[in-house]
């Protein structure tokens, strides 16, 4: 039930600067990931809002309160921690239980949260364990139901799912996404893992260096990248970014020409075409945008991905699994111009055309 | 703050504290500094500035007598003064032959322990006891062995066919029995250092150089020092600045004698002070090893990159 | 080139020289504390008979007896107890505060360091050069001769120690913990009070301990500041025997074992954080 709002928020830590003027509005019952590679400043983000870092500059909100100088106590948000944060001394059940003991809930009403939180994380025949005696799985359950315990304004999570293994990790992932459907709780969440902000959020910033390169929904993000940055790290195998020079429309480098860019000249440009965009076609076929030798074939299972020396590049391609080319074979290659983007490398961004 | 649900939980953590509690929670660093910071600086403040004062002054035993202020003059009688000059030569012999010892002996019997004998708790246990004891015990039962007269050592020189010695009473022999007696207490500490450094050495250099075919001479030349650098580095400090301020085991076994053979820097500056009441040089002599000891100690940490 | 057989013949020598060598040291380090012991429990006859007598002697508890109720050895071991108590509660209290703080805040530039450093550098000044200083502080406040100067004394010697001590210990506890209970709902001295000191109670006995056994060993400032029955500590009553010209080496030998004796069982106790007490945190064991 509640939005947060950055407004101009810089934080410094000495002379090195985390995070960078930076204006943000998370709606009322928004998913919102934070999305960006390490040192990006998305934790340290996070990490004013439940108060564990101060702003240098700027303000913070909480629907309409100004937090920055509250404590995190009052804060009213819940927070779960890459490394759960579990305090080992205390058993399953006072771990959830820590936060309704701080605010000094009645024996009662404690006991039929704990049981009602525990049974909805499937804990409930394990509350007087310690978390040692807990598998990961089980101890990132913990760290949730302690957070959901009580019915917080925000939610902030840190990596949450970081350190399960991947099969563990898919599950928990729509097991969250579910969660937080239902509670209708404002969720901030922080991951380097763009499958996971992909699936999980209503809308993605991706940051880098302190700053937002891009917000929008994830199919906004995927589809239409508005910077280099945003375009090279969404999308696993990741964009080909090829560099060269724009004339009159027409991108041209080692090897490849792709024309149908309007009119604009681009001195240092860098063309952009995600894999499954890229098809193998018959070397001899005269559409083809470029003939290149085979660098690497690996079968995923569902697709064959195949790499393709390109100058001093490679260049990746999904390719149908009973691909069967052999390495160093020549191949021709067909790019769906209408799935190119351009980027001026000066800028770092998108030239639209 | 805006109303909330009716939750009863939601409505306790609302508002934003007292004042107290903001004004402790935005000063915790300094407050919980503060006691230690403030004991501290009392006891390194008001010494070194008593010291500066006396230092200069002439200070009688009475405390009738004014102080007369001599300038540098306690500071050169430093210089001229034969027994100080044989304090400091031998404080200096001890810490360089006593931390030597105990170096090379705790270091030879960590390598040789960590490779050949897996169960070491019970001798780590026993290992505790010398230094651990209060020194003063440690001087009281080598003052036992000691003894010309009924003493264990002069036993074994009779076994052995030996003549007997006085030991500590003796000019030539007592720096060495203080020395035998300070290596049996401390060379525990350095052999339980060096196999705590031993244990958390990773093993997989260790492989790689076997597979790259390095001798085992090379592999504790090659791996071994470097990484038990720090650990050495901080147990050498340790040692040393101990075994300069060496007091206790003086004071029982030969009061810094005979004909002043064991006479160590404490031990002079505490005559200086208690004996004859000269407390002005006493502190003059108290500066300089102040600043020797602290200069030498913050000179090896930094060097040593310790305090990180 | 070596031969298998070889390589293992000489790991053999080796082996039996390791257990030869780990017999010599553990005969020189335990015979000087059980002729300690053992005198202590000798008739003066036989401490100073010649040969020594071994082994075969009709133990006696005349020493203890003469030492401790002939003796003010009673009231100076109670000094030293009372005294090192006192010490490790107070320099505990602040140490951990400040080792705590030291772990955990942020500080500007280089202040970390530098304050971690002054903290160290003052335990690295000589007690010598302070008595002086100390002496006539005391004297100025009529506490010369009393156990709370001594307390004073102590608590400032070791408070570098217990500071050092405690934050290692706070260092090695991940900072989300206490994190987590802020965002749950308390402030930072309430994650202090209930989050990192339960944990971090292991580190607290030890350091305890440490203290402990470093007050009741300590001589030089004790000789300096404790002169009467009242105040004196076991060590300096045990000296004050010692180099007088008839020495009673049964009595000094009992009181200096039963000084011993309560080290020794610490000691045990902290064994497991042994290294790391002895290197101020620096090493961990």
């Amino acid at each position: 039930m509640a939005s947060v709002t950055f407004r101009d928020v810089v934080k410094k830590f000495g002379s090195f600067t985390a995070v960078h003027d930076f204006n943000l509005e998370i709606r009322d019952k928004e998913f919102l990931v934070l999305l960006g590679p390490s040192g990006c400043g998305k934790t340290t983000t996070m990490r004013m809002v439940a108060g564990l870092e101060e702003a240098t500059s700027g303000d913070i909100y909480i629907d309409a309160d100004r937090i920055n100088d509250v404590l995190p106590k009052y804060r009213d948000v819940a927070m779960v921690f890459q490394s759960y944060a579990l305090y080992p001394h205390l058993s399953v059940e006072d771990n959830i239980g820590y936060p309704l003991k701080i605010r000094k809930v009645p024996p009662e009403e404690y006991k039929r949260r704990i049981t009602e939180v525990a049974r909805r994380v499937e804990l409930d025949t394990m509350l007087k364990r310690l978390p040692k005696e807990l598998s990961g799985g089980q101890r990132q359950r913990v760290a949730l139901a302690r957070a959901i315990v009580r019915t917080p304004r925000v939610f902030l999570m840190d990596e949450p799912l970081s350190n399960l293994d991947a099969k563990l990790r898919t599950q928990m992932r729509a097991e969250l996404k579910h969660l937080q459907h239902e509670l209708q709780v404002t969720t901030i969440y922080v991951t380097h893992d763009q499958i996971e902000a992909m699936t999980l959020a209503h809308r993605v910033a991706v940051m880098n260096r302190g700053v937002i390169e891009q917000l929008g929904t994830p199919r906004e993000i995927y589809n239409d990248p508005r910077t280099l940055f945003v375009a090279g790290f969404i999308g696993s195998p990741a964009m080909n970014l090829i560099p060269g020079e724009v004339k009159d429309g027409v991108f041209a480098s080692a090897g490849l020409r792709v024309g149908g860019a309007g009119h604009v000249s681009i001195p240092r440009a860098v063309l952009g075409v995600r894999p499954e965009d890229v098809h193998v076609a018959n070397a001899e076929d005269q559409d083809v945008n470029l003939v290149a030798p085979i660098y690497s074939v690996e079968l995923t299972g569902e697709n064959t991905l195949v790499s393709l020396q390109l100058g001093g590049r490679l260049m990746t391609l999904r390719a149908d699994k009973n691909f069967a080319g052999q390495i160093d074979q020549r191949v021709g290659v067909k790019i769906e111009t209408d799935r190119i983007f351009l980027f001026d490398a000066e800028t770092e961004r998108r030239v639209d055309f | 703050m805006r109303e909330r649900m009716a939750d009863p939980i939601l409505t306790v953590p609302t508002g934003s504290g007292t004042a107290f509690e903001r004004w402790r929670e935005r000063h915790l660093r300094i407050l919980m500094l503060a006691p230690t910071l403030l004991l501290l600086a009392g006891l390194t403040l008001f010494p070194t500035v008593y010291m500066l004062t006396a230092a200069v002054q002439n200070v009688s035993p009475d405390p009738d007598v004014p102080r007369e202020f001599v300038g540098l003059g306690n500071f050169a009688r430093m210089l001229t003064d034969p027994e100080l000059h044989v304090a400091v030569r031998n404080t200096v012999v001890f810490t360089v032959v006593a931390v030597t010892l105990e170096f090379l002996l705790g270091l030879g019997l960590a390598l040789l322990f960590d490779k050949y004998i897996r169960r070491l708790n019970f001798l780590k246990t026993i290992l505790l006891v010398p230094m651990m004891i209060p020194p003063i015990a440690v001087a009281l039962t080598w003052k036992l062995i000691y003894q010309p007269q009924f003493g264990v050592l002069n036993e074994l020189m009779f076994r052995l066919g030996l003549p007997s010695q006085a030991w500590a009473g003796d000019v030539n022999l007592a720096m060495a029995t203080i020395i035998a007696a300070d290596v049996w207490e401390w060379t525990p500490f350095i052999f339980l250092l060096m196999l705590a450094g031993l244990a958390s050495l990773p093993s997989e250099p260790y492989e790689a150089a076997q597979v790259d075919g390095a001798s085992a001479w090379r592999q504790f030349w090659d791996l071994t020092v470097p990484f038990l650098k720090p650990v050495i580095a901080i147990a050498l400090l340790l040692r040393i600045m101990d075994a300069l301020r060496l007091f206790d085991l003086v004071f029982i076994l030969t009061v810094g004698g005979p004909a002043g053979a064991t006479e160590t820097l404490s031990l002079y500056i505490f005559k200086v002070a208690f004996t004859f009441v000269d407390i002005g040089y006493a502190a003059a002599i108290s500066l300089v090893v102040l600043f020797a000891t602290v200069g030498f100690s913050t000179w090896f940490i930094k060097r040593m990159r310790l305090a990180d | 080139m070596a031969t298998r057989a070889w390589h293992r013949t000489r790991e053999a020598i080796f082996r039996m020289l390791a257990y030869a060598v780990m017999a010599i040291a553990l005969f020189i380090t335990t015979f000087p504390v059980y002729w300690l012991a053992t005198n202590s429990f000798k008739l003066d006859i036989d401490i100073f008979a010649v040969p020594p007598v071994w082994f075969e002697f009709s133990p006696t508890l005349k020493h203890y007896e003469a030492a401790f109720i002939g003796q003010p050895f009673l009231i100076y071991a109670l000094n030293s107890l009372i005294i090192a108590v006192a010490t490790t509660i107070v320099s505990l209290i602040f140490g951990t505060m400040a080792g705590y703080a030291l772990a955990r805040f942020h500080y500007p530039g280089r202040w970390r360091y530098q304050i971690s450093f002054w903290i160290l550098s003052t335990r690295m000044m000589p007690p010598i050069v302070t008595i002086i200083p100390l002496f006539i502080f005391f004297n100025f406040f009529n506490l010369l001769n009393t156990r709370l100067a001594v307390v004073v004394a102590y608590t400032a010697f070791n408070l570098p120690f217990v500071t050092w001590m405690m934050k290692s210990y706070f260092q090695d506890l991940p900072p989300e913990l206490e994190e987590a209970a802020m965002v749950d709902g308390d402030t930072r001295w309430g994650a202090f009070v209930r989050v990192a000191l339960p944990l971090a109670r292991p580190g607290i006995v030890a350091t305890a301990i440490f203290s402990l056994i470093l007050a009741w060993n300590e001589f030089l400032l004790a000789l300096i500041l404790t002169q009467t029955d009242r105040s004196m500590t076991l060590p300096v009553g045990i000296s004050g025997r010692v180099t007088q010209y008839t020495t009673h080496w049964g009595e000094i030998s009992a009181a200096g074992f039963l000084a011993s004796l309560p080290i020794i069982i610490f000691a045990l106790i902290v064994q497991r954080h042994l290294v790391r007490g002895m290197s101020f945190g620096a090493v961990k064991g």
